[in-house]
This record gives structure tokens, C-alpha cells and sequence, in this order.
């Protein structure tokens, strides 16, 4: 990196060593070692990020990485059109998976427990919610069935688009369990009138996540939202079920883990079971491999959709297995 | 508590020695103490030099904070500041695209930061200046003479005129530190922005001039552009010339230092294609 040099000079530091880690670099320097990392972040939300460092300060939470300031006080450092920040390096070592998937469910139920907040119930804003959903995932699935219209009328049909139109009916099956538990939602929070928001993560998932000696901490808080803990259950539990090798009980063993410490309420489980039921992920792989902007092979496609589809079967699976 | 210990304490420095009367070695190498008596002086310093930094880049010796995160300690009635110590080797003297740079953002920074003892906005005393040239008829007529006739002309560039703020300014302190430029600001008041403008084209070759004058008007703020030029046209050797004469006797090297001086700026006028209108706007006092 040409100007590390230059970026460290604001902590005090001199590097000795540096390795990269996708956008982070793992620097080591006179003082230890330190996490940097390469973001895109708008000044939006560079105040976001500020806002959280005091927040869970207050809040007195302890599962995540501080950002260390610059010798003037400085949080971030611009060098041209990214943006810098720099972190402890926490050193995971070799950890069980299943220990720190379970030290992740742990400390995201403790993150929303500690964040959490009642807001007064408006029945006009759970109505718009519901709306908009409601539009978004029929516009989606009218996207979709186009798509599949378009490709049916070919006499030769592509290995991806044969495996879409395979699985083209099961996937407007999950758009419908989805709907009819997002229907479930709205009228149960009708019934209960309430309504909660937590902090979070926004992109909760094991890479994301340092197993520690007794605990972890959640790093890269960039996308980070006050929003329905659902949010954060959806990302988590679609990264978490490994296709092919699916187990459902350490899903229901995750959830009641997670339950133990922040306990959902009936209608959060609907919107929960309506979003992991919306097949969201498979529409977006086929946007990927019409635009291809990745420049993947087509097998790749079909692979990835495929894998897709797995995680997808397992999910629905489970969650007609609880619903039992 | 000594000031040793309150820096120590304060700053988290570890293994600290004196090393000069204001300079102490510490874990995290040399570092500047500077004493300030005006807090107000200080805290433009300290928005001045985080604003340069935030907005245009440029590295400068801004307040190390303490382990609080303050910017500076408050003992008695006087207060500390810690700064970088650039290693002067690495000083720099011949970019004038960066030195217009600079000048620009240094002009921007003091037009959005005013100072708050700020008297001097740069407005030319055309009506004080008449008045002390008065004051030569008795004593050289001759030289009066001389400088009387460079009215029309003076009022010719003061058509051009428009105030700015003063800015901090300290000549060519210019380093580089991994790559990267860095400015050493001194710890005076702000002075005059004409003053600076002037000091900062005070190069011997004329190439330097015109990089230097096409950077800091490719780097100004819109709105500021016309003050710059008016800074550069406003006839303040004229003005210094005859203040110089009121109470100096070598009257000759004064008049020989600002004919040239005269001559310099209209050839730079012309050079940088500065047009000074032949109208007279001003009625003769």
C-alpha cells in the first residue's frame, strides 16, 4: 500500500509488516497490531459510525471492536475518495465453528437486547410497511415470472435457465407461504399494537464475527440500521445453513440459543418465517446472471443457484417443522 | 504537579526527556510544546489547522490530543499545545503549484474562520494615505511630486479592490513527511490576506509566479477569486512607500524600492493578463 506510511503517521504509528485480508489490511507496527480498513463510507455515515462508538459506550456494551482515533482526534482518514479507520487486530486463532456460531448467536441476542426500544404504535406506519412490501415483493415476483415466460418460449434452454424453470414453481410456493405469514404479521400487530426496533449489525454473519477467549465481537458495523431484529435473524440464518450438508437442528438450536436471551414476539416469528420463506436471494441470482456483471462462467451460475436453492430447501424445511 | 508529569499524565507519553526548551523526546518520537497565553488566539489556531486538514488534506501541525481527547491543557491561566516535529531536511521550496494550492486553501479556510480581533480586513486606506502624502509637500517636494503623479494609476488598481480575511501565513514551510506535503503554521495572529498574497508571489522567476497565481485561482472558492485579484492589484507599495518616507530620511533608496516594486506589479498584472481598467472611478481629494 503506497500511502500507509502517510495514513499511519496520523496514529503515531510505523509499520513493520502488513498483510491483506480482502478490504482490511492487518498492519503490524512499533505498538502491536491493527486492523485498516478500506471503506467507501459516505459522510452520512462516518457519523453513523461515530454516533455508535459513543452509543455502545453508553449503552455499556462491550461485543465490538472499538475504532482507535488519530493522535489529533480524528475518527476516520480520508486519503483521496476512501475512507480509512483503524482497529485493535483480535487475533481469532483456531476456533470451533459451532462454538463461535454459538458465541455469535450469543452476543447478537446481548446486542439487541441492549438496544432495543419500544416505539408507540401507529397503525398508518405498520400499514405502509406492510404496503410496501407487499408491492416490492409482487413487482419481484412479477419480474420473475416474466423471466421464466421469456425463457419457456425457447426450444433450447441454457443450463441456468433450465434449473430456473425446474425450480420456478417451488419458488412461487415460498412467495406464497412468505405472504401469507407477512399477512399473519400485520394482523397479529394489529391485535398487539406494538412495535420494536434493535440496532442491527446489517451484515451479521461468522465473517464478521471474532470469536474471543470467553467472548466475541462484532466487527465492520457499516451497514448497521435501527430496524426489526428480523433483519439481522434473516442475514444471519441464510449465511449460516451450509448447502448440502444441512443439519435443522442447529438452526432450532440457534434460534432457541438466541431466544434464551431475547425472546421474539409471536408476530416477529411471522415476519421472520415471511421473510426466510421469500426466495429474495435466488431472484437476485438470476439479475446477476442476466447483467453478469461479475464475469462469471455459466457454470458458476448455475452452481451458485443451485447451492441457492439448497440453503433455501433447508430453511423452508425447518420452518415448517416448527410450525408442526 | 510539575509540567513533566501533567504531560506524561495528559498525553499518555511514556520515557519522556526535555530535549530543548521546548522540544521533548518521547515514546512516540520529538514532539513540540507550545505555550499560549489568548485561548481565543488558540482556538482559531486549533479550528484553523483542523479545517485546513479536513478540507483541502494538507497535513499541518495540528493540536496532538490528550488521552481525553482534548486539544490542549489549561494550567493556571496559560495552556499547552503538543505538536509534530518535522524533520527540516526535508523542507521544500520549489512547487509553486502547490504554494498557490495552499495559499488558496489558507484564504478559503479564513473567509469561512474569522478571527476575533479582526481589524484589518484588508481595505485599502486610500483617504489616510492622501493625507500623510500631504504631509511630505513640506518636507521633500519633490518625491511628493513623484507620488502624486502615480495617483490616476492608483486609483486605476484600487477599482480592483475587495477585502478578504487575513489568513495565517508564514512563508515557505513547507516539508514533506512519507510522500506527503506538511505545513508548519506559526502561532502569531492571522495577518493581512494582501500581505500574504504579496509574500506568497515574491519569487524571482516568472514562470513560478504565473504556476503558482493559475493553481490558487484554479483552487479558490468562486466567490473569492475577484477579492485575490484585487488583493494582488491594490497598490500597497505605494501606500508603504509613503509611510516609509514620513519619518525616514534616505528618501531616495525609499522611492528607488518602490519604483521597482511598482514596475513589478504591473509587469506581473500583465503577465498574469490582470487588466487594470483606464477609467478613473475616484475623485481627486
Amino acid at each position: 500500500m503506497n500511502n500507509l506510511g502517510a495514513i499511519l503517521f496520523q496514529y503515531d504509528l510505523i509499520p513493520e509488516n502488513y498483510e491483506r485480508y480482502g478490504k482490511v489490511l492487518k498492519v503490524t507496527t512499533n505498538q502491536g497490531t491493527f486492523a485498516l480498513k478500506d471503506t467507501n463510507l459516505t459522510r452520512d455515515r462516518m457519523d453513523w459510525m461515530l454516533y455508535l462508538e459513543n452509543y455502545f459506550k453508553e449503552l455499556q456494551f462491550n461485543g465490538f471492536v472499538p475504532i482507535v482515533k488519530t493522535k489529533y482526534g480524528d475518527t476516520f482518514v480520508v486519503v483521496e475518495d476512501r475512507v480509512m479507520y483503524l482497529s485493535p487486530w483480535i487475533e481469532e486463532g483456531h476456533v470451533n465453528p459451532s462454538l463461535k456460531e454459538g458465541q455469535m448467536i450469543q452476543s447478537l441476542a446481548e446486542l439487541h437486547g441492549y438496544s432495543v426500544k419500544d416505539h408507540a404504535f401507529s397503525e398508518e406506519s405498520i400499514k405502509q410497511f406492510y404496503d410496501k412490501m407487499v408491492v416490492l415483493r409482487e413487482s419481484r415476483q412479477f419480474e420473475m415470472e416474466k423471466y421464466v415466460n421469456d425463457i419457456e418460449k425457447r426450444i433450447y434452454l441454457s443450463p441456468f435457465e433450465l434449473t430456473f424453470a425446474t425450480h420456478f414453481h417451488q419458488l412461487m410456493k415460498n412467495c406464497d407461504l412468505s405472504k401469507s405469514r407477512l399477512d399473519y404479521w400485520f394482523e397479529q400487530t394489529n391485535e398487539s399494537k406494538r412495535f420494536r426496533t434493535v440496532l442491527c449489525h446489517g451484515k451479521c454473519s461468522a465473517s464478521h464475527f471474532i470469536a474471543g477467549g470467553e467472548r466475541g465481537y462484532f466487527i465492520n458495523f457499516e451497514r448497521s440500521v435501527m430496524d426489526s431484529p428480523v433483519r439481522d435473524l434473516t442475514y444471519l440464518i441464510r449465511s449460516a445453513v451450509p448447502p448440502f450438508q444441512y443439519n435443522p437442528e442447529v438452526l432450532v438450536s440457534n434460534m432457541s440459543r438466541y431466544e434464551s436471551q431475547f425472546a421474539l414476539h409471536e408476530e416477529e416469528k411471522d415476519l421472520l418465517a415471511s421473510y426466510l420463506y421469500f426466495p429474495e436471494s435466488l431472484f437476485n441470482s438470476v439479475t446477476h446472471f442476466t447483467s453478469n456483471r461479475r464475469n462469471w462462467s455459466h457454470m458458476k451460475h448455475v452452481r451458485h443457484f443451485t447451492k441457492k436453492i439448497e440453503v433455501m430447501n433447508g430453511i423452508t424445511n425447518t420452518l415448517q417443522h416448527m410450525r408442526a | 504537579m510539575d509540567i513533566t508529569m501533567v504531560l506524561q499524565y495528559k498525553y499518555g507519553f511514556e520515557d519522556m526527556k526535555w530535549n530543548h526548551t521546548n522540544l521533548i523526546e518521547t515514546h512516540v518520537g520529538t514532539k513540540k510544546v507550545t505555550y499560549w497565553r489568548d485561548r481565543k488566539l488558540l482556538e482559531y489556531h486549533l479550528n484553523f489547522r483542523d479545517r485546513l486538514f479536513s478540507k483541502s488534506g494538507i497535513m499541518c501541525n495540528r493540536m496532538i490530543r490528550t488521552r481525553d481527547g482534548l486539544p490542549y491543557v489549561q494550567i493556571d491561566q496559560s495552556f499547552i499545545t503538543v505538536h509534530d516535529v518535522i524533520d527540516s531536511s526535508s523542507a521544500i521550496d520549489d512547487d509553486p503549484q502547490f504554494k498557490g494550492f495552499l495559499i488558496a486553501s489558507l484564504l478559503d479556510i479564513s473567509n469561512e474562520l474569522p478571527y476575533h480581533n479582526q481589524k484589518d480586513r484588508g481595505v485599502f486606506p486610500y483617504k489616510e494615505s492622501i493625507k500623510a502624502l500631504n504631509n511630505l509637500k513640506q518636507k521633500n517636494e519633490r518625491y511628493y511630486s513623484l507620488l502624486v503623479r502615480a495617483i490616476p494609476k492608483v486609483k486605476q488598481r484600487l477599482t480592483h479592490e475587495k477585502t478578504l480575511s487575513p489568513t495565517c501565513y508564514v512563508g515557505n514551510e513547507l516539508n514533506v513527511i512519507n510522500g506527503q506535503y506538511y505545513y508548519n503554521l506559526s502561532e502569531e495572529p492571522p495577518e493581512s490576506a494582501h500581505q500574504v498574497i504579496r509574500k506568497a508571489l515574491d519569487f524571482e522567476r516568472v514562470e513560478d509566479i504565473q504556476a503558482c497565481w493559475a493553481s490558487l485561482l484554479n483552487a479558490i472558492s468562486k466567490g473569492l477569486a475577484k477579492q485575490v485579484k484585487g488583493a494582488l492589484i491594490s497598490p500597497w507599495e505605494w501606500k508603504e512607500c509613503i509611510d516609509h518616507m514620513q519619518c525616514c530620511r534616505d528618501e531616495e533608496e525609499i522611492y528607488h524600492r518602490f519604483e521597482k516594486e511598482w514596475e513589478a506589479t504591473m509587469e506581473l498584472c500583465e503577465a498574469l493578463k490582470l487588466s487594470v481598467p483606464a477609467r478613473r472611478t475616484f475623485s481627486y481629494e
